[in-house]
């Protein structure tokens, strides 16, 4: 159990059974006027028609899910304190090898002043349009955030967040996300030779996240952030950016981002974007598609022979069906072509002083989810 | 460029060119009878109602007070003021309250509920129907 873990099934039983029993009036529960608890399920059905993929096998998995319980607390009008619980099942992921049953993913104090809000805890990590709510299957298309953007990191931030807002003239307005601590960063990458599972911490990070809305429901956003990555045997550094924008109507939505992620010791260079598109054709019927890139640097002890490789290109489209209650089901079909599954494919083959990009698998596969969140 | 990112394209091109349409006014929008403010351009109630303003112009600290999901006259409210259908809205307080931002404010199950919330707090504003009896609070004009 690593440090942020609950005693495990348990816990994860105990915040299930909240998030049931709450379901039930699936409105906000104001215990008093203070305390207020919300909850959120994303479950599916997820299957591979050939290699796995984000913890979906071949034969598919049921054990597939987020939930969340939140707490707040209004101390006073200016300030609170929420907690949010996180249960996470991966299917057959190699991540779900190094995930606590449930985790603390949000413990911080919120004071405001004024246009000025501070937060001091563990909060969400504005990055990007929708890394604050990536687990909240009631406002994704998909089951999930794109996997290639979000990682299974950076969630959320140990230390302090400072955000502000300032209206401008002809409706216009500027919004800024300062933050400095550290995170949490779990990967699946593939090397030359195999699929490796990293756990790693970044500390002193430091960088911020802002946006400009523009009339429209246009939304422009930059984040950069550096920090130190620290594992047992090494500390090295990254350096990320990120670009945003979106258009949010009343008839549809498209949203597009592009990462870079880069950095020494161990090296890295990643590149992933993605364009996704929402037409809402009916207040209970929202169609969507998506297509997502990624690029990954592959790195050999001759730095030479260093070869970019296309590890994931993928397009996606989902029916969403919004039930009465604060419910979405959801299906998506999911074609894959690339090298990151979670069996290892073979990016490269040396010879010599060649290195030769090997011939990318494919794979398509399907997610029915259920998504609530009250 | 692939078929769905043409598709895409397309699609952005369209949510650039539409426009959204304004329905009949068929609710009064009132305030605590202390509160200074006899009108209020939409923009700034729609900020008042999704919290992203605080403070009214004249400087009162803002409690807003909804109400029911399945009302009409917040149908119309969402549509007309907050520029979106109830849905958007509801999407916008999910992603308000799971990224430890904020809180929608309080529902109240009818009228009257909202007419006596704004009558007894200070900095409340709220709506209502039409028709509906609006003594002891003050009807202010969103335009």
């Amino acid at each position: 159990m690593g440090k942020n873990g609950f005693a495990g099934p348990v816990r994860a039983g105990l915040l299930a059974a909240a998030l049931l029993a709450g379901a039930g009036s699936l409105s906000a529960q104001s215990l008093d006027e203070r305390l207020t608890l919300h909850a959120s399920l994303n479950a599916g059905y997820g299957k591979s028609d050939g290699l796995p993929v984000l913890g979906i096998p071949k034969e598919g998995t049921v054990d597939y899910r987020v939930m969340t319980l939140q707490f707040r607390y209004q101390l006073a009008p200016q300030d609170a304190f929420v907690v949010q619980l996180l249960n996470r099942r991966l299917g057959s992921s190699p991540l779900a090898g190094v995930l606590n049953d449930v985790t603390t993913q949000m413990a911080f104090w919120q004071h405001r002043s004024g246009a000025i809000t501070t937060k001091v805890g563990r909060t969400p990590l504005p990055r990007g349009l929708m890394n604050e709510v990536r687990y909240i299957g009631t406002v994704l298309p998909f089951f999930r955030q794109p996997f290639e953007i979000s990682g299974d990191a950076f969630d959320a931030l140990d230390g302090v967040l400072v955000s502000g807002r300032r209206e401008l003239t002809k409706g216009f307005s500027v919004e800024g996300h300062a933050h400095f601590g550290a995170s949490e960063n779990r990967s699946v990458r593939a090397t030359s030779t195999e699929l490796t599972v990293r756990s790693s911490r970044a500390h002193n990070m430091v960088g911020a996240q802002g946006y400009l809305d523009a009339p429209g429901g246009v939304r422009l956003g930059l984040f950069a952030n550096k920090y130190e990555r620290r594992t047992p045997t090494q500390t090295g550094f990254r350096n990320f950016v990120a670009y945003s924008g979106q258009i949010d109507r009343s008839f549809g939505v498209i949203r597009a981002e592009h990462f870079r992620e880069s950095g020494e010791s161990p090296g890295a260079d990643l590149k992933s974007r993605y364009v996704q598109a929402i037409a809402k054709v009916h207040p209970r019927l929202h169609l969507a598609g998506e297509h997502i890139r990624q690029t990954q640097r592959v790195f050999f002890t001759n730095t030479a022979l260093n070869t970019d490789i296309p590890s994931v290109r993928e397009t996606g489209a989902s029916i969403n069906v919004f039930g009465s209650v604060g419910t979405v089901l959801k299906f998506e079909h999911r074609w894959r072509k690339g090298y990151t599954y979670d069996a290892f494919v073979s990016p490269t083959t040396v010879v010599g002083n060649t290195v030769t990009v090997n011939p990318a698998r494919t794979t398509n596969y399907w997610i029915a989810s259920v998504a609530m969140s009250f | 460029m692939t078929n769905l990112s043409r598709c895409i394209l397309g699609m952005g091109v369209a949510l650039l060119a539409g426009s959204s349409t304004l329905q009949a006014q068929d609710y009064k929008v009132i305030v605590n009878s202390a509160n200074s403010t006899s009108d209020l351009p939409a923009d700034v109630a729609a900020k008042l109602f999704l919290k992203q303003t605080t403070k009214f112009p004249n400087g009162t600290a803002a409690q807003p007070v909804d109400q029911a999901k399945s009302s009409a006259v917040r149908a119309s409210f969402s549509k007309t003021v907050l520029g979106r259908a109830v849905s958007a809205v509801e999407s916008y307080w999910q992603q308000q309250i799971f990224s430890g931002k904020d809180v929608p404010p309080p529902a109240k199950p009818s009228d009257d509920d909202v007419v006596a919330f704004v009558k007894a707090t200070p900095g409340a504003i709220g709506y209502v129907s039409a028709g509906a009896s609006v003594a002891g609070v003050k009807v202010v004009d969103v335009k």
